[in-house]
């Protein structure tokens, strides 16, 4: 029985302890960047394509204390920046899949530390190119950097971690709408 | 391997026990669609306070434990489709009584969201809710904050353990586009807004 027992808890420790797959929330626009867009003309876009750039830094799945962090969007964190984008431009009433103007992408960083005991902090950069009738009008990498309260408990620094990361996103795209060459680009 | 993910899966929601788990309750705002309803020829502008926004809720989830969420920074896109799907054109404003934006958008209707939320599970095994209310009323007044109509409506949404696996705030997301599809409607069919 008291072996039972003891091989019981050991594979629950086994299968606790090889970390399980966990999904990071859908993206939820930004007003202030919506207003952004809203704010900065008359113009249509549409989002063409997004890819990610494998290399340090750039992390998929994202590993939080042993635990897989995936995409909601096809397990592609370039396709969530694109999502982001496009949720943006749509509640702007920017987006239109027949507009001369094109952003795409390549997310070039791309990671969450839940690590830490007392603050949790996130990291992303990505090139976005804004094309017009196919002829390049931006070309910039832009990045931006995202910190939060963590715990040394793993059952709140990791949904912490995991609510950070549109939040994160949120951020890139404020630094990228907030530059006037962006904006200017889009027209 | 099926069997690993189950077990997987229920280690982290039983285990994982004792806080409340955060979660947020934002509808898939490609769902908040407008039916052939003549839209209403107006703008408008709504108001959230920044501590609104900001503000975390926690109410009851499964086995004993609690979900904490955002209701009003987790709904507010949707909100803002929902309104862009009703009216001419919707501007955030700063504060209620923003008048230089009131003046310079054309400003009908200054609409003040509350939102109230409520959660509970049918499982004693897992946190997630299963059944989730979100309650939402809008509060309109005219350009010169004097009121027009107050509109509330009750979204529900269910979610049993086979769907929420994958997604534990999916009874919350479920409610939240019911409140905001109700109140879309509500709105296209009150006649003092189309005055």
């Amino acid at each position: 029985m008291h072996r039972v027992a003891v091989m019981s808890l050991a594979v629950l420790f086994v299968v606790a302890g090889s970390g399980c797959s966990l999904m990071a929330p859908k993206y939820t626009a930004s007003m202030e960047n919506v207003q952004e867009l809203k704010d900065a003309g008359d113009y249509t876009a549409k989002v063409g394509q997004f890819h990610s750039q494998p290399g340090p830094g750039n992390a998929n799945p994202i590993s939080l204390r042993g635990n897989s962090l995936l995409s909601p969007y096809a397990d592609s964190y370039a396709n969530y920046v694109a999502e982001a984008i496009k949720q943006e431009l749509t509640l702007a009433g920017k987006l239109s899949p027949d507009a001369v103007v094109e952003v795409s992408g390549v997310l070039l960083k791309n990671d969450l530390d839940a690590a830490t005991f007392g603050m949790g902090q996130g990291d992303i950069e990505a090139r976005f190119v804004v094309k017009k009738s196919g002829q390049v009008r931006y070309d910039k990498v832009v990045s931006a950097h995202y910190e939060w309260e963590s715990s040394f408990a793993g059952a709140i620094a990791i949904p912490r971690a995991q609510q950070a990361y549109p939040e994160l996103v949120q951020k890139l795209l404020a630094t990228l709408y907030a530059d006037r060459s962006f904006v200017q680009a889009l027209k | 391997m099926r069997i690993l993910q189950r077990m997987c899966f229920i280690i982290a929601v039983v285990v994982v026990t004792g806080c409340a788990h955060p979660m947020v309750i934002s509808p898939d705002i490609s769902k908040i669609e407008r039916d052939n309803t003549q839209p209403i020829d107006k703008n408008v502008g709504y108001y959230m306070a920044p501590d609104a926004r900001e503000k975390a809720v926690t109410t009851p989830g499964g086995g004993g434990d609690m979900v904490t969420y955002q209701p009003y920074k987790d709904i507010e896109a949707g909100f803002y489709k929902m309104l862009s799907n009703v009216f001419k054109n919707v501007t955030v404003l700063k504060s209620s009584n923003d008048a230089a934006t009131i003046s310079k958008q054309s400003i009908s209707y200054v609409i003040t969201p509350v939102i109230a939320t409520n959660s509970s599970s049918s499982s004693i095994l897992t946190w997630p809710p299963t059944r989730f209310t979100v309650t939402l009323t809008c509060n309109i007044a005219d350009s010169h904050g004097k009121p027009v109509t107050i509109i509330s409506v009750t979204g529900e949404g269910q979610a049993e353990f086979d769907e929420f696996k994958h997604n534990f705030s999916l009874s919350g997301e479920r409610a939240a586009q019911d409140a905001l599809l109700k109140m879309q409607r509500a709105l296209l069919n009150a006649p003092d807004l189309r005055n």
